[in-house]
């Protein structure tokens, strides 16, 4: 199956000829296939964010190629409105983008600008609604006056509504309460079975990861330093631990219980895991 | 790109520019600009140009980001110099409908683009090798006189500092949230007047929304740590004394627009 998104050594290099210049992605290489749920994990200024923004066409990359389904997307006569409206990217914080006088309003902002008929944008919204699981009630609420976690909604749902191929959230938890965040990434799980799309998250909290991708990225010094399944890569929990990123808190305690001497694996990362393991070892042990 | 502006920005560096006093920094500049206009002569304008080339080159920082400043001037020399070519008076060297070219406007329009790239070259100069805080406080103290006339000296170069704070915060937002749009689907780019007026929309309203939070997150911060304004005798952090490098430099300078004033007499050929 060919890659819906492929990056081909790409770079990108900010403030060029100043003394400012910094290198924030190098030389990365990368396929996406339809239908994964890949989450992105990587320090502060590891280059995450300028990643995905070359994903959907926002930065031009210094060197190397963007191919959406096999085409390159800096060729002369491609169109990358129509790669933004196919990779839609929820940006950090997006609640800061509301603009307009009502959530149905400020929802249909990208569907309008796709073209669409009124009846089909009054349809995505409706949609994009209940995928973020907001009442119908608050249509026609000015965005301004929802709580922190609606706003993130709408928002949310603003990018939805344009029915992207591929999601692509940056941080769609960050600053919320856990329940919150459950609430969000739970929506976010269904919206992509339901719609079987390809989701990319970026976030810091591994336990949100494990919980529901498939697939991580792992990015360090502008470079990406692992890129496959999720169980493969909390394998190497400890290498995770050693480039500052945190693990899950199982991973971590059956880490330290594998440094006091007991025979337990270390790529556990969920609860189920980890029960089964204790099991084990309780079984097999002495009483 | 919005980030490429460069008027304004601050190139941090150790060179004597950059460790000259503020205070006299400012005024250095000031004299500087009276030396540009001083100078009439094409003998006077090589040495004004051989002094500003020394001046960049102490300042370690490459002439290539000097330029770059002028850049977004440049319609504006070449209308001037279009100007002056055409509208001097004198014999004419080039005559035909309504235009005549002189060889006096022909010199004037050289004088202008040069005096008005030096003059940005100066100021600039003054912006890049001096942070804009260090830049306030020096204005501050050199207006302080005027606070005895009940001039808020003090309360203007605040709101001068915070707002110089603010600028490259508030450019890096415009471009988030262009972006965030850009991902809609916002087009900025095509159309007419209208409609693309109304393309900003977008932009402005989450632009003035987060700064106003900005502003009032800013002074509930300012109220914690007990900001008062000038009124209860605030003392500042750094105290600037003038040292040797100062004087040599204001020395220099004076100097300068003295040879220039000299060099005023001095003709070739009647330029």
């Amino acid at each position: 199956m060919n890659p819906i998104l492929k990056a081909e050594n790409l770079s990108h290099v900010y403030g060029v000829g100043t003394p400012f210049e910094k290198v924030a992605i190098d030389n990365i290489n990368l396929e996406i296939h339809e239908n994964e749920f890949i989450g992105v994990i990587g320090r502060t200024g590891s280059g995450k964010s300028t990643l995905i923004q070359h994903l959907n066409g926002i930065l031009r990359p210094s060197s190397g190629t963007l191919y959406y389904d096999g085409e390159d997307c800096w060729a002369k006569g491609f169109s990358r409105n129509a790669l933004r409206f196919n990779v839609g990217l929820v940006f950090q914080y997006p609640e800061y983008q509301l603009f307009e006088e009502t959530v149905e309003k400020d929802i249909a902002f990208g569907p309008k600008n796709m073209g669409l008929t009124q009846n089909e944008i009054e349809k995505r919204v409706a949609e994009s609604l209940r995928f973020v699981g907001l009442d119908d009630s608050v249509r026609t609420a000015s965005p301004f006056e929802l709580s922190g976690g609606q706003k993130r909604r709408v928002a949310i749902a603003g990018i939805m509504a344009m029915d992207p191929k591929v999601l692509i959230l940056d941080e769609p938890t960050a600053g919320l309460d856990p329940r919150g965040r459950d609430e969000i990434l739970n929506k976010i799980a269904d919206y992509r079975v339901e719609k079987k799309s390809t989701v990319i998250l970026v976030s810091h909290n591994m336990e949100d990861i494990s919980r529901v991708c498939s697939k991580v990225l792992v990015m360090k010094d502008s470079r990406v330093e692992m890129f496959a399944p999720v169980n493969e890569v909390f394998e190497r929990s400890a290498e995770l631990c050693a480039m500052g990123l945190n693990v899950p808190q199982v991973t971590r305690i059956f880490l330290s219980l594998k440094e006091k001497g007991f025979d337990v694996p270390t790529s556990i990362y969920t609860p189920k895991q980890a029960c089964d393991a204790v099991m084990k070892l309780m079984g097999g042990g002495e009483r | 790109m919005i980030k490429d502006i460069t008027l304004g920005q601050f190139f941090p560096g150790n060179s004597v520019i950059h460790k000259l006093d503020p205070r006299v920094k400012i005024i250095l500049a000031a004299l500087y600009i009276a030396f540009l206009f001083v100078v009439q002569t094409a003998v006077g304008y090589a040495f004004a140009i051989a002094a500003t080339l020394v001046f960049v080159s102490l300042t370690k920082i490459p002439l290539k980001m000097y330029l770059r400043g002028l850049k977004p001037l440049l319609f504006i020399l070449i209308f001037t110099a279009l100007l002056n070519v055409f509208y001097s008076t004198g014999e004419p060297l080039v005559e035909f409908w309504i235009f005549k070219i002189t060889a006096d406007g022909i010199k004037n329009a050289i004088f202008m683009i040069l005096r008005i790239f030096m003059l940005v070259i100066a100021t600039s100069m003054l912006t890049y090798t001096t942070s804009p805080i260090v830049l306030t406080n020096g204005l501050e103290r050199l207006l302080s006189p005027l606070s005895k006339i009940k001039v808020p000296v003090h309360e203007f170069s605040m709101m001068m500092t915070i707002a110089l704070r603010f600028i490259p915060t508030l450019l890096e937002e415009t471009d988030k949230i262009m972006n965030a749009q850009k991902a809609r689907g916002a087009d900025f780019e095509t159309g007419g007047l209208i409609k693309r007026a109304k393309a900003l929309a977008p932009i402005l309203i989450p632009l003035f929304i987060s700064a106003f939070r900005r502003a009032d997150e800013l002074a509930t911060a300012m109220e914690c740590r007990c900001y008062t304004g000038s009124s209860e005798g605030r003392t500042h952090l750094v105290s600037y004394s003038m040292s040797g490098r100062d004087v040599i430099a204001l020395i220099v300078v004076i100097c300068m627009i003295a040879i220039a004033v000299l060099l005023n007499y001095v003709r070739f050929f009647g330029f």
